[in-house]
């Protein structure tokens, strides 16, 4: 059922979550956001929120439990805080997510995810404990992936979580018995590696969203990249190209989440681009498209953003676990290297620097008109967790 | 914590008992409970365990005795371990304004589950770091945390000591494997803090260090300690070395009931200087036929003692084998096994004569300790030794 409570707001002209008096009110109280939120009286006003930093201590009244660490995707390492009753509402959150995605009582699943410092697969296990699932924490070591395998088929596993580079890597081995259940968490899972994933665990995978930060929704079924959230935790915006925060469309989504006392989320930028559908039945949607942001400029002006550069990468055959692009500008052109680290066969450099050009028709011109050139190299890589990607972009020359 | 009767309610269930006798029992001091059997790490490893509905989080043993086992814990069986940990923690002084990094691994391993939610029942802000990445990432880890306290493992911290650069920690803490004196002393030297030690067993969680340091205190309503002689059922008289057995009153998803922990110890039951009153447990080692040396030698753990024994009385000594699995892969050729032999304080001045007298005698340790395979280190007891640690 849509939320009767939220609409009425939107169409009393007054946009924001229905208990937005109640969080502002909170948060006013919070040192670290009273003073910004002074000069806001209305929900259109709030600035855009970031993490709390690193060196701030956090309220007395508010003491973080637990803490973990971002995985540093967009820069350096932040801290993700908890305290005991923000743990135990992300555990409820997350599980909901998971019984969306029909995991149980009847589930044995292997968590093959990181413990620490990084995002949380111990928050995880404790959801899947709440469903009444048994679980192995596996945790997440390369040389351990054959070992890992062999072990989920002696217990039986049914299910798996882990990311799908992970998943991927894992399509090296025998597969390990018959699945039930395989949910990716972490990172996007392109359409191709979705197709190799069911082919090889007989089983189509389904998505988790949640980042370090906060947990968004569980994948619609037979809707690859839609996910379901819920406005009674959540209230999901997009900042357009414009520079407008608003409730429907295309942009950068910002998230705020009604719970959060160690780390309170308020309009904060995940740098991912969303679009956000109209309210389906079941509740609201939002499509994923990828990480938002500009990677490099090019002399002709054109920008690339990072959601097509992880495009080209999920395209590219085999499995790249780590990228790096430097962008030299000169006087004569702009010289482009793509570094990749990757694992299984790997195509040519010279079929690389073809499927880059062809990934967008701005690149595809700059380069057939002389103002781009661009050398691949290729390599073999350890397995990652989640693919690295790096961007140089070296000072203008001219 | 679990009392008795609800214990053996949950054992009489499970297939490790079948053929436990315990209707007679009532509490520990019965004669009934003395009869019972003993369960083994053998007959752990080979019992299939019961098809279980329910939530339950499955871990692995370390491999110490052989193939590592399955052990399942229920949340309920979870969180009374972790009350154990939280109570050694307040013991050991944590406290809401501890910043605690858990430098160990965290998944398949119960030790890393317990420790993080146990410092956070004792109210710490708790950092949970697994060991991926090596000396380089840690140390990168302790950078962002700033943590006052680190938990973690002795060959971690050895390996760790020398290259740590950060502020002086509070605490620390290591558990997981035996702590050798050279090792105590290197890392209390480098990360500037008290260690403290704690004791357990995948299977089950048995005690730590205060500040005295003069044995494991545990707790009774938590795990029961016996001491029996190691070949057979039969108790030893109080207070004298044999074999510890444990009993653990947290878990009833997998119970253990009087399970041969393969260490040697005593437990003392004189009031602590530390003040606190629980008991004591004090280990001197593991119950070997034989140390399995590098370069595939095997030394009589028997004969060692004779040796040892004969210059020197109530001479012993402990042996660390290089780090397991999963540790072992982040600490590569950085550690070498270590042959620790404590002498007593009256009789320091044979030290050396010990010392020429087992490299005379047993040749092949002589060959590896001249070629830097092993390491040979006295302690005196009762005397702060020089960190040399197992370090390669």
């Amino acid at each position: 059922m849509p939320d009767t409570r939220r609409t009425e707001k939107l169409y009393s002209g007054t946009p924001g979550p229905y208990w937005q008096d109640e969080l502002l009110a909170r948060l006013r109280c919070d040192p670290r956001f009273a003073q910004p939120l002074q000069a806001a009286t209305t929900w259109a006003a709030i600035p855009l929120g970031r993490l709390v930093e690193n060196d701030r201590p956090f309220p007395n009244s508010n003491p973080s439990s637990l803490c973990y660490f971002t995985s540093s995707s967009t820069g350096a390492p932040k801290r993700v805080a908890f305290s005991s009753r923000d743990w135990q509402q992300t555990i409820v959150h997350r599980a909901d997510c998971l019984a969306e995605l029909g995991l149980g009582k009847d589930h044995l699943a292997t968590v093959a995810l990181p413990f620490g410092p990084w995002f949380s697969g111990d928050n995880l296990c404790e959801s899947l404990l709440q469903l009444g699932a048994r679980v192995l924490p596996a945790s997440l070591y390369g040389p351990h992936l054959p070992g890992m395998a062999c072990l989920m088929a002696n217990v039986g596993a049914n299910a798996l979580i882990t990311t799908p580079s992970i998943a991927h890597s894992m399509t090296r081995f025998p597969a390990p018995g018959l699945l039930d259940k395989l949910i990716l968490v972490g990172e996007a899972a392109s359409p191709s590696i979705r197709g190799r994933l069911t082919n090889h665990f007989g089983v189509v995978p389904q998505c988790l969203y949640a980042a370090s930060e906060a947990v968004l929704g569980a994948e619609v079924q037979d809707q690859p990249g839609v996910f379901h959230w819920d406005p009674e935790r959540l209230y999901l915006e997009v900042l357009t190209p414009q520079g407008s925060i608003v409730e429907k469309g295309i942009g950068e989504l910002l998230v705020t989440r009604r719970y959060g006392d160690a780390m309170p989320l308020l309009r904060y930028p995940l740098n991912d681009r969303v679009e956000l559908l109209p309210d389906a039945k079941d509740g609201p949607l939002f499509r994923y498209l990828g990480r938002s942001g500009h990677a490099f400029g090019l002399a002709t002006g054109v920008k690339v953003r990072r959601a097509q550069l992880e495009r080209f990468l999920d395209e590219i055959p085999g499995l790249i676990h780590a990228a790096h692009f430097i962008v030299e500008h000169t006087p004569e052109s702009d010289r482009l290297q793509i570094i990749l680290g990757g694992s299984g066969p790997l195509p040519e450099p010279a079929d690389v620097c073809n499927r880059f050009i062809n990934s967008s028709l701005d690149v595809a011109d700059a380069h057939r008109c002389g103002f781009l050139t661009i050398a691949a190299k290729l390599h073999d890589a350890p397995v990652r967790a989640k693919r690295q990607l790096r961007i140089t972009e070296a000072p203008w020359n001219l | 914590m679990l009392d008795l009767t609800r214990l053996m309610e949950a054992a009489a269930r499970h297939p490790l008992y079948a053929g436990w006798d315990f209707s007679q029992i009532s509490c520990f001091d019965d004669a009934a409970w003395r009869r019972l059997p003993t369960l083994t790490s053998n007959h752990l490893r080979e019992t299939q365990p019961p098809t279980v509905h329910g939530p339950e989080l499955l871990f692995y043993s370390s491999g110490t005795t052989g193939t590592p086992k399955m052990i399942g814990f229920s949340p309920e069986d979870l969180d009374r371990v972790s009350e154990l940990c939280a109570r050694f923690a307040r013991l050991e002084g944590i406290t809401s304004h501890s910043r605690v990094m858990v430098l160990l691994p965290m998944g398949l391993w119960t030790v890393g589950k317990i420790t993080v939610n146990g410092h956070r029942l004792a109210g710490a802000e708790v950092f949970p770091v697994d060991l991926h990445g090596g000396i380089e990432a840690w140390q990168r880890m302790a950078g962002l945390i700033r943590p006052t306290v680190i938990s973690s493992t002795p060959s971690v911290l050895a390996a760790w000591a020398p290259h740590y650069q950060g502020p002086r920690l509070e605490i620390v803490e290591s558990t997981g494997e035996p702590l050798l004196d050279s090792e105590r002393h290197l890392i209390e030297a480098r990360f500037g803090a008290f260690v403290h030690d704690a004791y357990g067993l995948s299977e089950c969680v048995v005690g730590t260090e205060c500040r005295v340091r003069d044995g494991f205190h545990y707790w009774p309503d938590a795990t029961h300690v016996e001491v029996l002689e190691p070949d057979s059922d039969r108790p030893v008289a109080d207070g004298t070395t044999g074999e510890l057995v444990v009993t653990s009153l947290m878990q009833s998803h997998l119970p253990i009931l009087r399970f041969r922990t393969g260490d040697r110890g005593h437990i003392n039951r004189r009031p602590c200087a530390c003040g606190h009153g629980m008991p004591r447990v004090h280990l001197e080692g593991r119950i070997a036929n034989t140390l399995k040396l590098p370069r595939a030698v095997q030394l009589d753990a028997s004969e060692l003692a004779a040796l040892i024994g004969s210059q020197v009385r109530d001479g012993r000594f402990r042996y660390k084998s290089a780090p397991g699995s999963p540790a072992e892969p982040f600490l590569e050729g950085r550690f070498r096994p270590l042959l620790e032999i404590r002498i007593p304080a009256d009789q320091a001045d044979k030290q050396e004569s010990v010392r020429k007298n087992l490299l005379m005698v047993l040749p092949e340790l002589a060959e590896l300790v001249h070629e830097q395979e092993i390491g040979l280190h006295f302690a005196i007891d009762g005397e702060k030794s020089p960190a040399a640690g197992g370090l390669a």
